[in-house]
């Protein structure tokens, strides 16, 4: 054993000691924790549904994994990140791309903090930014952004005591949370939690026999708590009321659509399962042997010259 | 076909069009078969020169980067969720440094990341260094044209500095070994720093004494300042073609850095070029040759950057991975046509000259 691989095998087993092997995803190791409860306020742009919702996670997750284990909460695609660690798409909104821009403007996912009733845009990816119980996780959709912290905030409480009630630790038997927002055309966020946002409190109390069939009713303008749906507009899984999403018809109530996000009993949706890759890796294979093929070809060319050569 | 080397310019074009052509994916099979394409070419038309053996130092020093990529990826990475590997012990850093993070998760994606940004900028290196090793940097300064000859000394001076020091430090190297004196590892490198160091100098202090003896900087019988004129005249147009090209290559940018900064730029060196030519009072004494060869490889070279730029304007699916979920790479066809193409140089080139080969 030389001194050089001696050196790299310590350095290996320094790296494998300072490493504690945890498998699994993070998000499961979040939600076992559930220390904190962190109010996650998830705006998808004007004229579509606006979701608070009160994730269970731990002191040491960031609004990364908080998104994460929302997802894996609502049932909802988990958040697409880009190789830079942009991140993509919340709830699959967008299907594809990443940021697109287009003339000056940006189609983004805002990220935001709201501490008493005020959002400020956030100077910190999520990846960077550690959670607490105080601080709103407000995101919300840009389809026309600039990009800087002009642009509008989520229409959503800017307070986490709107959206995590103060209350006994939920279980996963009961209801973790429900936040049914209405909420008038985007108006300064700031003003969200006293006209749009009345009674989170009221709904993450629901228990699975209130969530049954929606009263249909408008909701006036300004918005009132409650789900007002078409019901043709409705989608619901059924099987085990996993959750019910209503959305309410956007043209026809532009000013006021109301959506309501309910877990049910046993309402923690698994997360979707991992797309897998789907029979044997082809390109991999074909690839693998392309460059194994160079290889061999440059050494054959390379002894070939250097016996020519002698 | 008659032995000969092929024109040193044709070999950078190749390389370069390769280099480029690196920095329009990240897919790991793509840019490994890049790596490929430039080892084989440089396997089979490589002289036996001091200045041919850097591609593995090169090679060398992209596997160093990964390496280093991946490190800076686990202790500072972004901590993204995806499925953890393991975990380092986290620190939470002061309010000043907020938004670096300093161990944690480290998940599969965040390696996959930092290993094929690293693998692209190895291929990059790779390409520089097979264009190192295939073309001559005395016969490359030989081709610049005579109105930016003294910029193109400046260049090729520079150019020609890696390798001689990698010769350099391999003689060093030799000697404190003949002396039992260290020579690898840390100490080593600090007993051979000096030394190589000295002869970088000593060697640029011959390189100015002899140039001077032979007369380079003369500048014939053009005055100052039509000279002046003709040298910002090339200035001006190869940097309109740098942007051009920037402005083409990145898809974000205007429309006006694109092709009409291309056409000014080339507009301008065309006419600076021609001026230049009318009053050249240098002559060059047995001129590489631009051949059916020469077209053959700057057009393999071309045809790699061209399938990446095509595939990605074309939206091919597999020119960057999906890191969220995790896939595997696939092997997008067009990409792969066009890399291959690239190898044609490897047999498609007359074979060198003995006093070479």
């Amino acid at each position: 054993m030389t001194r050089r691989s001696r050196a790299l095998a310590a350095t290996a087993l320094i790296a494998f000691a300072l490493a504690t092997p945890l498998g699994g995803r993070a998000v499961g190791r979040a939600c076992a924790a559930g220390t904190v409860h962190i109010a996650v306020v998830v705006d998808s742009g004007s004229g579509s549904s606006v979701s608070a919702v009160c994730v269970p996670g731990g002191s040491r997750d960031n609004g990364a994994s908080i998104l994460a284990a929302r997802a894996s909460l609502l049932g909802t695609p988990q958040p697409r990140f880009n190789a830079s660690g942009l991140l993509c798409a919340i709830d699959g909104l967008p299907q594809t791309g990443c940021g697109e821009q287009h003339k000056s403007q940006y189609s983004y996912w805002s990220y935001f903090h709201g501490t008493g009733g005020k959002w400020s845009y956030s100077s910190f990816g999520p990846g960077s930014w550690r959670v607490d119980g105080a601080t709103v996780e407000g995101w919300r959709w840009q389809p026309d952004g600039a990009g800087l912290p002009t642009d509008p905030p989520p229409r959503g409480p800017a307070s986490a005591g709107a959206v995590c009630a103060p209350q006994s630790t939920p279980t996963t038997a009961r209801p973790v949370a429900s936040g049914t927002v209405a909420s008038g055309p985007a108006t300064a966020g700031t003003t969200a939690p006293h006209t749009g946002v009345t009674t989170p409190a009221v709904t993450s109390r629901t228990t699975p026999s209130d969530i049954g069939p929606q009263t249909p009713g408008k909701a006036p303008a300004g918005g009132t708590v409650g789900s007002t749906a078409d019901p043709t507009n409705k989608t619901a899984t059924t099987a085990g009321g996993h959750r019910a999403t209503t959305t309410g018809d956007a043209s026809s109530t532009a000013s006021s659509t109301a959506s309501s996000i309910a877990l049910t009993a046993g309402g923690i949706a698994a997360p979707p399962a991992g797309r897998s890759s789907g029979g044997a890796p082809v390109g991999v294979i074909v690839g693998v042997l392309l460059v194994v093929a160079l290889g061999a070809g440059g050494a054959v060319a390379a002894r070939r010259r250097s016996r020519a050569a002698a | 076909v008659r032995p000969r080397a092929l024109h040193p310019l044709a070999w950078w074009i190749w390389a370069l069009a390769l280099a480029t052509a690196a920095l329009r994916t990240t897919n790991p099979l793509l840019l490994a078969l890049l790596v490929g394409v430039a080892w084989i070419v440089v396997a089979a038309r490589r002289p036996v020169a001091p200045w041919a053996r850097t591609f593995a130092s090169f090679v060398r020093f992209g596997c160093a980067i990964i390496v280093v990529r991946v490190l800076l990826q686990v202790l500072f990475g972004d901590r993204l969720p995806g499925h953890v590997l393991f975990t380092l012990p986290s620190v939470d850093l002061p309010a000043w440094a907020a938004g670096v993070t300093l161990g944690g998760p480290v998940t599969a994606e965040s390696l996959v990341v930092a290993f094929n940004q690293g693998l692209q900028l190895a291929t990059l290196i790779a390409c520089v260094g097979a264009a190192n090793s295939l073309a001559s940097p005395y016969r490359l300064l030989r081709a610049i044209p005579s109105v930016l000859y003294e910029l193109g000394v400046v260049v090729t001076v520079a150019l020609s500095f890696a390798p001689q020091t990698v010769v350099a430090a391999a003689g060093i190297r030799d000697a404190r070994r003949l002396r039992g004196r260290p020579h690898r590892g840390l100490r080593g490198m600090r007993g051979m720093a000096v030394p190589v160091l000295e002869g970088a100098l000593e060697r640029s202090l011959d390189l100015a004494a002899s140039m001077d003896s032979r007369g380079y900087g003369r500048h014939g019988d053009v005055p100052t300042g039509k000279r002046r004129v003709g040298q910002m005249t090339t200035l001006l147009g190869s940097f309109a073609i740098v942007v051009g090209v920037f402005g083409v290559l990145d898809g974000g940018a205007p429309f006006v850095l694109g092709i009409p900064m291309l056409v000014i730029g080339a507009v301008l060196l065309t006419a600076s070029l021609r001026a230049a030519k009318s009053g050249a009072t240098r002559s060059s004494y047995r001129p590489d040759v631009w051949r059916i060869p020469e077209w053959v490889t700057i057009t393999a070279g071309g045809c790699a950057l061209a399938a990446l730029v095509a595939a990605g304007h074309l939206g091919v699916e597999g020119l960057h991975p999906s890191y969220s979920p995790l896939e595997l790479p696939t092997l997008p066809l067009l990409p792969v046509i066009g890399i291959l193409t690239a190898a044609l140089p490897a047999f498609a080139t007359p074979p060198l000259p003995v006093e070479l080969a």
